[in-house]
């Protein structure tokens, strides 16, 4: 029985890395209901500068942590820039996109972001190109005992921080005239720009924000390994992905629940069938999710809007 | 389906392509039976930037005598991006010691690179190894060390560290 | 390939023999293909051309308006199907491909029902983690058989290894290169023929706009279907060419990068055309890989081509515009009056106010 739970308790623990992973990606498409798929390339990146900060110059612990977040916001604004600049303007007649229709333009743009994840992640390679390089670790040399069961206490900080982050945006969203005026540029982009909000500025703020917190979250999780690989943007993608489309795409807490839903599953999948396993389990978690019959509703149109 | 209008000059030639593609093949001329395949030895050490890959193949036929005279060319690919990375091949020359060949290849990044030895002469044979080419510092040679299953599985952040 | 012994008394019967021999002999003897340079030309032509085969199959996934992530999971099936077969079994190298491509369209086509309703992101998601499951699954199957040389077969995710076929019945690089360019040859025809009949038609209408489409009788969820078999076919017919040429396979190889290539070299290179993808392909592979061009920028430099043309032309290169011009312009020069068939579909409307149209 303590088995169980210990497995569950990593699991929760392990999914709040997801938790705080998704964050970001969940917020993109809610404000903008394009999927970003350089995300993962953008923390990787960051990640990267962060640890040719730590390695070639030595810096400090924190000066890391601010670099990771602002270069991340920075190859954010340069995704923006080059895939979702067009996104802004749906009311105009598309020009001969690949994917015409109704989610046309979301696949333009979906397309576009997986060309810049291509070229994000070289040059991160090229950057650093060996496999493994040192990032600062924060990691705890210990575990806490709570009787029978173990729990580190670094990845307990990182899952906290995730339920801070998410919990707190989302009550911003709720509570606040600034929240409320994101909601209104996502649901009702035309409606919003017809009372005078600046739609543009405040969809470029939230794709901004989008990505400091993907470096918030690349900081967070590599400081517990001390390490980064050129395996990490497509880890944040997939792990980011599947935690947000677990608790439906745009939802702020959905993705503390599906990343806490995700962890808990791939734990008691390795349990079970091993390190494979656990990725297998990953995938067919968000594959059954995808063609789930329940969910005729919402499959046929990309859902829109940023819910709290 | 009414896929073809009218015959044309394409249509003849693919009838014909395929017709030498499926027939011909099955007769073997001069077949490279598996119980004459050379016993082979890798090693590849690495060195400099590129980095480049300085492999020493050893060939023995099956009763334990030197493959002398064979002609060995090495290319490589790396498995996770198989038709990027395009190295040349280069010949193996021999080094002089029975049966062994040397050659230099020029890589295009570290991590884990397929080596193929491509054997024609007096047999027909080929094989590849997957190694772990390292970083080299300075004028150093460092060994390429051969891949185990967990190279080939993408790491995941977290994995190193298990209770 | 001078190494080859040239026995006149070989297993070849008859006339069917002897003309096979001749025309492998004139391949032989084609200059140039000899030594390190020529088998580096050889092979780099041979991965272009099964490159091919995949930016094809992701070029009809395009073509009906679906983005697929997941065309690397029907190469590596095609490519352990085939290899089963011609490794273990013993299976003529043609039929082994064919039963390959047959298992991969079957594949292909059983994913695509429970998508076929899912929205373009929806889609790509879920085709990328169905390729991911693809891959672990195939690092998982453990199935070998004893061999002369000790047991042949997948041996999980140590791959598949000893895919002798083309040693064993001694095909040379280059014949083999012939054969891969015949197969990319045969199906480029085939999807440029089906291009002027109303299956192609109905193909790009369902990519253009599916309800319009529906409302004009046409069966989009059948079309989608077929699109989805034949992209999965192509791809594991690429999968199985690649099988052979490299005698060794692994789960490691089919990951998702290869079908985000596979992908943007269709987006790149244009969806007018099925040429278009294999633009693509000799821009990524033959120009900026083997030439050396800026050797650690490569895909920075092909990234940010693709990114580019997304947002300034959308179709790619030789988007339906440009195609429709060169075959307006071929039809001009050749004085053609009255070609018989389907006539070609109409240019987008010009509204300037230029009177040329």
């Amino acid at each position: 029985m303590t088995g169980l739970l210990q497995t569950t308790i990593d699991g929760l623990l392990e999914g709040g890395s997801y938790a705080i992973v998704g964050l970001g990606l969940s917020l993109t498409f809610g404000s903008l209901r394009r999927l970003n798929l350089a995300y993962g390339a953008t923390a990787m990146l960051a990640a990267y500068l962060g640890a040719w900060l730590h390695i070639r110059h030595q810096a400090p612990v924190w000066l890391v942590a601010v670099s990771v977040v602002v270069a991340a916001t920075a190859i954010g604004w340069y995704v923006e820039r080059l895939c979702f600049a067009g996104a802004r303007d749906d009311t105009a007649p598309s020009r001969g996109a690949p994917i015409a229709g109704t989610d046309g333009r979301e696949v333009v743009a979906l397309a576009s972001s997986f060309a810049i994840w291509m070229q994000l992640e070289q040059l991160a390679v090229n950057l650093l190109p060996r496999h493994l390089n040192a990032f600062p670790s924060l990691a705890a040399s210990g575990d806490w005992a709570l009787g029978a069961l173990l729990i580190r206490p670094d990845r307990l900080l990182v899952a906290l921080l995730a339920a801070a982050l998410i919990l707190g945006l989302a009550a911003w969203l709720e509570r606040s005239r600034a929240g409320l005026a994101w909601r209104a540029t996502a649901d009702q982009r035309t409606a919003a720009h017809l009372v005078g909000m600046p739609v543009a500025r405040l969809q470029t703020l939230a794709f901004a924000v989008a990505c400091a917190l993907s470096g918030v979250a690349a900081f967070a999780v590599l400081a517990i390994d001390g390490q980064v690989t050129p395996m990490f943007g497509m880890w944040v993608l997939l792990k980011g992905l599947v935690a947000a489309m677990l608790g439906g795409l745009g939802s702020v807490r959905g993705v503390l629940w599906g990343g806490l839903l995700l962890g808990v599953v791939e734990a008691h999948a390795q349990s079970l069938l091993g390190a494979q396993g656990r990725e297998f389990a990953t995938y067919a978690l968000l594959f059954v999710v995808l063609v789930a019959p329940w969910r005729r509703g919402d499959r046929g149109a990309p859902l829109g809007g940023l819910r709290a | 389906m009414n896929l073809f209008l009218r015959p044309s000059p394409f249509c003849s030639l693919l009838a014909l392509g395929a017709w030498w593609a499926m027939t011909p093949l099955a007769n073997a001329q001069n077949p490279a039976p598996a119980s004459a395949r050379p016993q082979l030895e890798l090693q590849c050490v690495s060195y400099g930037t590129g980095p480049m890959l300085e492999c020493l193949v050893d060939l023995k036929r099956r009763d334990g005598a030197p493959l002398e005279g064979a002609t060995v060319t090495l290319g490589g690919l790396m498995p996770s991006m198989p038709m990027a990375h395009t190295i040349r091949p280069v010949k193996a020359a021999a080094t002089g010691r029975p049966g062994q060949y040397k050659g230099t290849l020029e890589l295009e990044m570290l991590g884990v690179w397929a080596v193929d030895v491509d054997i024609t002469g007096p047999v027909r044979d080929k094989r590849s190894r997957n190694l772990v080419v390292h970083e080299c510092e300075g004028n150093a040679r460092c060994p390429a060390t051969p891949a185990r299953p967990a190279d080939m599985a993408p790491a995941r952040p977290g994995a190193a560290h298990k209770h | 390939m001078s190494d080859r012994i040239h026995s006149s008394t070989g297993a070849a019967t008859g006339a069917d023999g002897a003309f096979a021999q001749a025309v492998r002999d004139a391949l032989c003897h084609l200059p140039g293909l000899g030594g390190a340079a020529g088998t580096h030309a050889v092979g780099l032509a041979s991965d272009m051309a099964i490159m091919s085969l995949l930016a094809l199959s992701a070029y009809l996934m395009l073509l009906v308006g679906r983005v697929s992530f997941g065309q690397q999971a029907f190469f590596g099936l095609g490519a352990y199907a085939s290899g089963v077969l011609s490794a273990m079994f013993q299976v003529p190298l043609g039929l082994a491909l064919a039963a390959g491509a047959a298992f991969g369209a079957l594949c292909s086509w059983l994913l695509a029902l429970p998508t076929l309703r899912l929205s373009g992101l929806h889609y790509a998601v879920a085709t990328l983690a169905f390729g991911e499951m693809a891959r672990i699954a195939l690092g998982w199957w453990h199935w070998q058989r004893p061999g002369e040389d000790g047991p042949v077969g997948p041996a999980g995710i140590e791959g598949f290894r000893d895919i002798r076929w083309l040693l064993e019945n001694d095909v040379s690089p280059a014949q083999y290169l012939g054969l891969t360019l015949l197969v990319l040859l045969g199906v480029l025809v085939l999807l440029m023929r089906a291009e002027r009949l109303r299956l192609g038609v109905g193909l790009r209408m369902v990519g253009q706009d599916d309800t319009l489409a529906a409302a004009q009788g046409i069966a989009v969820d059948r079309l989608r279907l077929f699109a989805a078999a034949l992209a999965g076919g192509l791809a594991a017919l690429g999968g199985g060419l690649y099988a052979h040429r490299t005698t060794y396979i692994e789960p490691a190889v089919f990951d998702p990068m290869l079908g985000v290539h596979a992908v943007g070299y269709a987006l790149l290179g244009g969806l007018g055309t099925a040429l278009g993808p294999l633009l693509g392909v000799m821009l990524d592979l033959g120009l900026l890989d083997a030439s050396r061009l800026l050797p650690g920028w490569r895909m920075v430099i092909f990234g940010g081509l693709v990114a580019l043309f997304l947002r300034w032309r959308p179709r790619g290169l030789l988007d339906e515009t440009l195609v429709h011009r060169i075959a307006t312009a071929w039809r001009l020069r050749r004085g053609t009056a009255g070609t018989p068939g389907l006539a070609p579909m109409p240019s987008p409307p010009n509204l300037s106010r230029r009177k040329t149209p």
